[in-house]
């Protein structure tokens, strides 16, 4: 009888601790707060971002005619201008070619080349007083490029402004510059 | 044995106390080590009702529903359709569109936040530090032109009229903290916070100038720096419970907030009750939040 009476509150003690943890693990789940999580990545690579072009002369009589085409992987814009002495006059034509506003001796192709394109020609007519000029001479034909510059809206230009900014060490090793 | 045979009751009871106490007993040394860690402790569960799927161009483009583990890698999935049909190249400079929202595809009402990371990238995948995440441009521009000569709207408020609150002190060059001031409800999709993205046009004039030697020959080799480079964007998206929101945003971000109506509005700043957990009541907005002094 005693025995019993012993394993009895045993048994009470041991279900009354029971009710107790299982009200205080309640608790504890109540103060958890629900949350939800996701992620994502991606990038883009950026492709070429420098041209190149070609520039083709052919002189027929007192008149040179050039074209231009873009040998590189990306649209771009070009400019030609001649220089010649100046007892020579040029006079510049062709479709899609002309002076900027600040008339600086370029002949600006209005248009971009697209990768492998050629553009319209550009006729240099050369002239000169030949009682003065006897001899050969020459003239001089330049070419410069830019790859076309892009608006938001997606139009495109050629910046003739753009300016360089050089950095002289490599920049997987900035940082180590910078930490000096 | 015999007597506990005919009491099937108290055998289980001895059974389930001996169990609770040894699963108290882990719990409390794991409670001990996040309190000697941390301000304060709290539990984090997520819960099958609860579900966000972070939305691109109007795709979903990730949901909760499958997310990878803690620590891994986020799966791919931005920026993938970016370009229009028959371009090849990004065109710096020009705008792209990306409308990033976020929609709560869960049974239960959450706020949201959203933590983008924009860096550079090698050709293998190495992040570049020294390239300028500022040169990955996410802007927020709306569907309205801007009247001619009004001034410029900072991003910061353009993401609060579309009901962002941006995180300015979390942010970094890389990071951007966003926090949707309104809870979202179920199936409710957020305004954008993003919807167009440019890479700056500044990239195609920088050039790095380097200088070798070989065989007692001076070499000067210029390359355009970010040429063959990658851009890349990642997108965390949490959400968390709107019941008990201020204590719960703290929990689970770390941050705080006040929700300063009845409609559950979060505002960025300290309240009074944050710090103490014993006036955890409070979620209804309807109890004054003073400010700490």
């Amino acid at each position: 009888m005693k025995m019993k009476w012993r394993i009895n509150r045993l048994m009470a003690v041991l279900a009354c601790l029971a009710l107790v943890l299982i009200l205080i693990s309640e608790v504890k789940g109540s103060l958890a707060y629900f949350t939800t999580y996701t992620t994502v990545g991606g990038s883009q690579k950026i492709g070429k971002l420098s041209g190149d072009t070609e520039v083709e002369e052919k002189v027929d009589g007192n008149k040179k005619t050039v074209t231009v085409k873009n040998t590189g992987e990306i649209p771009c814009y070009v400019r030609v201008r001649a220089y010649a002495g100046e007892l020579f006059t040029l006079v510049y034509s062709g479709e899609n070619w002309s002076e900027n506003e600040k008339k600086d001796g370029w002949y600006y192709y209005v248009l971009p080349l697209e990768p492998n394109e050629v553009s319209a020609a550009l006729t240099i007519e050369i002239n000169w007083d030949s009682s003065i000029v006897a001899d050969d001479f020459e003239v001089i034909v330049v070419e410069e490029f830019v790859p076309a510059s892009y608006n938001e809206d997606g139009s495109t230009y050629g910046d003739w402004d753009a300016v360089i900014t050089t950095k002289e060490v490599p920049y997987d090793k900035w940082e180590e510059v910078a930490g000096q | 044995m015999k007597r506990l045979k005919n009491r099937p009751l108290f055998a289980c009871l001895i059974i389930l106390a001996a169990a609770m106490m040894i699963f108290s007993g882990v719990q409390t040394s794991r409670a001990a080590l996040t309190i000697s860690s941390d301000n304060y402790f709290a539990q984090l569960a997520t819960d099958e009702k609860m579900h966000v799927d972070l939305l691109e161009n109007e795709t979903s483009v990730c949901t909760s529903k499958d997310a990878g583990k803690d620590g891994e890698e986020p799966r791919v999935g931005l920026l993938q359709n970016l370009l229009p049909e028959g371009d090849e190249n990004i065109h710096p400079g020009e705008n792209y569109k990306e409308v990033l929202c976020v929609q709560n595809t869960g049974e239960m009402d959450e706020y949201i936040r959203v933590v983008l990371y924009k860096y550079w990238q090698d050709e293998d995948g190495k992040k570049l530090m020294a390239l300028n995440p500022d040169y990955i441009v996410l802007e927020l521009n709306g569907e309205e032109e801007n009247p001619e000569g009004a001034e410029e709207k900072s991003l910061k408020e353009a993401l609060k009229e579309n009901g962002w609150l941006l995180d300015e002190e979390a942010g970094t060059k890389e990071r951007m903290v966003l926090y949707y001031a309104k809870p979202l409800k179920a199936d409710e999709i957020s305004a954008p916070f993003a919807d167009t993205i440019r890479i700056d046009k500044k990239i195609v004039n920088e050039v790095l100038h380097e200088e070798t030697k070989k065989d007692g020959v001076e070499l000067i080799n210029c390359t355009l720096t970010y040429e063959g480079k990658q851009f890349s964007l990642e997108a965390e998206v949490d959400g968390v419970q709107t019941h008990n929101a201020e204590l719960a945003i703290k929990s689970a971000w770390g941050a705080d907030v006040m929700v300063i109506d009845d409609a559950g509005t979060l505002e960025l700043g300290k309240t009074g009750n944050v710090d103490d957990p014993d006036n955890a009541g409070a979620d209804d907005g309807t109890q004054e939040q003073e400010p700490l002094p």
